[in-house]
């Protein structure tokens, strides 16, 4: 049996729980990302794209079973599709789900999804797991590894499934237990009793490095620290307020002072390692005086007077920015930030408030800046979805953002036929995104879990979330070393 | 020979091997005592100087905190002034996480940062450690170790409040962790009330987090039972079933304890390898040394036992027996001329045989001379009046009896001669030693009265059996009454006793004579020796044989002057049952 701890208190999305690991190991998607974001078949056995770009054939796999132990179907796959593009919160987060024009069964294996367009996200667009209603009505079963054995607000029991088709498990029992604190679940790692930590802090790291009983795996999870700036207030109109800012900052600094290193700059809101990004990759220098210069041109143009006439004791920029309550990391970014914006004579007021009144007042417009952390892949319509101009439902471009240029080059990868037009489209997009910055993007989140060493972990899972390869762990025989 | 081995090997272990052992044993405990030592106070060096860092770190930061309580003391700044110090502070100096002004009451003020979580004002019942309230360190959520501080703003009346922070002594933590005694040695840190603080191995640092209290800990309950500084060295059996040796030292001031372990087998490693060492280099020592002892010793028993091998073949009568000596050239010279002393020995040997054998004939041809010619002269002169007196029948019956008794005469001289030569045969049988006495007295009683002599009986109550031949012994006592009457002058006397000494039948033949001389009563009893001026002088000799063939002794003592006595023991048996 594994025990999973997950301290609830250190998640700012309250979606992020117990029930979010538990959805990893029950339910699959039909299709994955491989570690440079590209996507690869899960429950599909591969696709086929029309020339047009219009016509996708999904093919299955004949081997997938429900953990009911019927076999997938392509009615479940349609089934799947249709409940998408019919709910209107996800239809409306999507980038290609609006454009289906409809989705057929072709015999046995294959279905095909016509679009009124071309997208080339359509597959990562489906991002909801394939299940049917179990035997009983009321709960879902999926094609994961795993089956559900009973759920509560503390404790989700699962259990390993035997026709999982890539293989039953080693684990046979899987215990997510939620915490109040990491310091409650690490206690319990130590007295043997949980045997994998999800997330660890980083000023925990130095404190579990050395264990015997424990190793430490190091990832970074897509999510990239980072203040959102509302171009729609005055003080942000300017992009080169915006590119001012960016220069200003000295990213390294902020992840060695407030990330204990753990932690990679962050440039534009796509992952560095995505197949998609040019090399080498865009970078943000660290020039405070060409942020001065920059701040005080535009400083001189908001008020009508020449940069020779600026005030040099009025703040170049004045801002509030939006932290999270009782999230250490982000209050320590946020003090580190205002510190450096300081000293390019940027004044900019902290403001704490509970998670869901920041989301409220994102939704709103009603906000300067906001510190968040901002997901950056895997997937490649995360770009999209966040940073092209809002449409009838602005799921989550909540902060208005709007470019032409950045939604001309999203709306050239959108339609990309193959990978160059799709990689000159994403050059288009992150040099619009330099020039207009709609956001401080500071740095990567390096994430730190912690396994005990009672189990190993496939070796080609390293720099991954060991979650994701959890059918594949084993019991590692007493006295042997990790691999 | 044995004996000589032993002594010798007895002289090696006292001149060598004790000495050497003895040294082996006092170099073995000095130098474990003396690394032990080394170990011991090495250790509690170490925690001294962590003990020093801890003090150093800890009232650092709170002298960094006290001067941040001036900073905002020194001028009139606003609530918000204050915050942004609190707020580069707490980015500056990262032992700080929070920062928070309260009043008196503990109500804050102001704080550093965004978050609203009250900052608590220590109790003022905790210690005061450089001027600043103090609490027990505790572990945070995020698993560090926390403690909170709080100096006191403005003098006097113008108290206004306390500058309360969360002082984070993870650096401890580091600074615990880095240092390794050896390669297991470990630091822990310990609170006044015995909490653990830190554990330099990782693996035991949940026990932090877990709150473990140490208050039972050997070490810990010495140092805080005693006014020391430091703990003497104590050995512990850890829950892993470790022995570990721990010391421990007080943190000046804050009454915190810095302990020191390390396995004890580790600590011990060099000590142990030396004695290894230096016990291997004795039992060298003591090898090279016994076997050049033997060596040597070997080459000196050698001749040694070789010469008395040599020595006691000699005394055996084995005069060509010689040594072989080689080495030493003491001992080769001595095997020398003990040779050159044996082959003398052979050459006297030759010489006195010579002598001897020349002497003894002259005794036995004038003996002979002596016991033959009066018989022949005897016979030749009867022959020549024979011729004569042939017709005389009284002469002729005379001649015969003369011719019978001389012819017997030499018959005994040849009879003794032949006895000598080879032993009689005897025929055994209880016989009373009195009645044989009383018989040769009565047989001899007149050749004494011609002697002039009296002959005296002095015999036991009880008849004195022995087991003999009646006619050997009735010679025996024979001989010994004629050398005594022909010893004893005119009017001397002979006694014949008999009596029973320790079980045994002693008869002895004393006579008043002249006695022999002490250079002759050594041979008294070899053949052909005599002190009279005639006759072969066997006649002791031959007693001796028979008294010997019957398992008795024969003895003599002498006075010269004064007179001599023969006696003559043998074993007393029970009479013979017609006897009783």
């Amino acid at each position: 049996m594994l025990t999973i701890g997950y301290p609830q208190s250190r998640q700012i999305d309250p979606t992020r729980g117990i029930q979010f690991i538990a959805r990893n190991l029950v339910y699959q998607r039909l299709t994955s990302i491989d570690a440079s974001g590209r996507t690869t078949p899960l429950l599909l056995e591969g696709w086929i794209v029309a020339p047009d770009g219009l016509t996708w054939r999904l093919r299955l796999r004949a081997d997938v079973r429900f953990q009911d132990g019927t076999a997938l179907t392509t009615g479940d796959v349609k089934r799947t599709i249709d409940e998408a593009v019919a709910d209107p919160d996800t239809r409306g987060s999507s980038a290609c789900l609006g454009d289906i024009a409809g989705v057929a069964q072709l015999g046995d294996r294959e279905v095909a999804v016509t679009l009124r367009r071309r997208c080339a996200y359509l597959l990562d667009d489906l991002e909801t797991a394939v299940s049917r209603p179990a035997k009983d009505g009321k709960a879902r079963i999926g094609t994961g590894p795993f089956t559900i054995v009973s759920t509560s607000p503390e404790e989700i029991v699962l259990e390993a499934w035997r026709g999982y088709y890539l293989g039953r498990p080693a684990i046979d029992r899987i215990v997510i237990r939620s915490f109040d604190a990491l310091r409650t679940a690490w206690a319990e790692m130590m007295r043997g009793r949980v045997d994998f930590l999800q997330e660890v802090a980083p000023d925990t790291v130095e404190f579990l490095k050395d264990q015997r009983s424990v190793d430490l795996r190091a990832f970074f999870n897509y999510y990239a620290y980072g203040a959102v700036l509302n171009s729609a207030r005055p003080v942000f109109k300017d992009p080169a307020v915006r590119r001012a800012l960016n220069l200003a900052i000295d990213r390294d600094a902020l992840i060695q002072q407030g990330l204990k290193g753990q932690g990679m700059p962050a440039d534009i809101p796509v992952f560095q390692d995505n197949w998609a990004r040019r090399r080498p990759p865009y970078t943000i220098p660290h020039d405070p005086e060409k942020a001065v210069a920059l701040l005080r041109v535009a400083r001189a143009a908001a008020i009508g007077v020449t940069t020779r006439h600026v005030d040099p004791d009025a703040p170049l920029a004045e801002f509030t920015l939006l932290v999270p309550a009782n999230y250490a990391i982000l209050e320590r970014l946020a003090l580190l930030l205002q510190r450096q914006l300081g000293e390019v004579n940027v004044k900019m007021r902290l403001t704490s408030l509970r998670p869901d009144v920041v989301n409220d007042r994102l939704a709103k417009g009603d906000f300067d800046a906001a510190l968040l952390p901002i997901i950056g892949g895997p997937y490649a319509f995360i770009p999209y979805r966040f940073w092209h101009s809002p449409g009838e439902t602005p799921r989550w471009n909540l902060w208005g953002y709007r470019n032409a240029e950045v939604d001309a080059a999203l709306d050239a990868a959108r339609e990309a036929t193959d990978d160059e037009r799709y990689k000159s489209a994403m050059a288009r997009f992150e040099a619009a995104m330099s020039d207009d910055p709609p956001a401080l993007f500071l740095a990567w989140i390096q994430v730190v879990q912690a396994v005990s060493r009672r189990f190993s972990i496939p070796q080609d899972a390293e720099g991954r979330n060991a979650l994701f390869v959890m059918s594949r762990w084993r019991l590692r025989k007493p006295g042997t070393s990790a691999p | 020979m044995k004996t000589l081995r032993v002594r010798f090997a007895v002289m090696l272990a006292t001149a060598a091997v004790v000495p050497l052992l003895t040294y082996g044993a006092v170099s073995v405990y000095s130098l474990r005592e003396g690394i032990q030592r080394t170990v011991v106070d090495g250790n509690l060096n170490v925690a001294q100087q962590v003990g020093g860092q801890v003090h150093r770190y800890v009232s650092t930061n709170l002298q960094i905190l006290q001067a941040l309580g001036a900073e905002l003391e020194s001028a009139d700044l606003t609530l918000d002034q204050k915050t942004r110090i609190l707020n580069n502070y707490v980015l500056r100096v990262p032992e700080f996480r929070k920062l928070a002004i309260v009043d008196e009451a503990g109500r804050p003020l102001t704080r550093s940062g965004l978050d609203q979580t009250t900052v608590t004002l220590p109790p003022d019942d905790g210690p005061s450690v450089f001027g600043a309230r103090m609490s027990p360190v505790y572990v945070d959520n995020d698993l560090l170790p926390t403690s909170l501080v709080a100096v006191r703003l403005g003098r006097g009346k113008r108290q206004s409040g306390w500058l309360v922070g969360e002082f984070s002594i993870e650096e401890l933590w580091r600074l615990v962790g880095r240092i390794r005694v050896g390669s297991r040695g470990v630091v822990l840190l310990v609170g006044p009330g015995g909490e653990l603080l830190a554990h330099g191995n990782p693996d035991e640092r949940s026990r932090v987090a877990r709150g473990t209290n140490m208050s039972a800990d050997p070490v810990v309950a010495a140092l805080r039972a005693s006014a020391d500084r430091i703990t003497e060295v104590q050995e512990v059996r850890r829950e892993n079933g470790d022995v570990m040796l721990a010391v421990g030292a007080r943190v000046a001031d804050l009454n915190w304890l810095v302990i020191v372990e390390q396995p004890a087998f580790e600590a011990y490693a060099v000590a142990r390898r030396h004695e290894r060492d230096l016990l291997a280099a004795i039992s060298l020592a003591l090898l090279i040394m016994v076997l050049a002892g033997v060596v040597w010793g070997r080459s000196l028993i050698v001749p040694i036992a070789a010469l008395i091998r040599g020595t006691e073949a000699i005394a055996e009568g084995r005069l060509g027996e010689r040594v072989a000596v080689e080495s030493p050239a003491e001992m080769a010279t001595l095997g020398d001329a003990f040779n050159r002393m044996a082959d003398h020995l052979v050459e006297l040997q030759e010489n006195v045989r010579r002598q001897e054998r020349h002497a003894m004939f002259g005794r036995v041809a004038s003996g002979l001379v002596h016991d033959l010619s009066h018989p022949f002269m005897n016979i030749q002169n009867n022959c020549r009046l024979i011729l004569l007196m042939h017709a005389d029948a009284d002469y002729r019956e005379m001649f015969k009896g003369m011719i019978e008794r001389e012819f017997s005469h030499i018959k005994r001289v040849f009879e003794d001669l032949r006895n000598i030569a080879r032993p009689m045969p005897m025929e055994r049988f209880p016989l009373d030693v009195n009645k044989l006495l009383v018989e040769v007295a009565e047989s001899m009683r007149s050749s004494a009265e011609t002697a002039g002599v009296s002959l005296e009986l002095d015999l036991a109550d009880e008849p004195l059996f022995v087991e003999g031949d009646v006619f050997a012994l009735s010679r025996v006592t024979r001989n010994l009454v004629t050398n005594a009457i022909e010893a004893t002058p005119l009017r001397g006397s002979v006694a014949m006793t008999s009596e029973v000494v320790d079980g045994r039948v002693r008869m002895r033949v004393v006579d008043t004579g002249c006695g022999i001389p002490p250079e002759r009563v050594a041979t008294l009893f070899e053949d052909f020796a005599t002190t009279k001026r005639q006759g072969l002088g066997l006649g002791l000799a031959i007693s001796k044989k028979i008294v010997e063939q019957l398992g008795g002794t024969i003895s003599v003592t002498s006075a010269p002057g004064q007179g001599t006595g023969i006696a003559v023991e043998l074993t007393r048996v029970s009479p013979p049952a017609a006897t009783v």
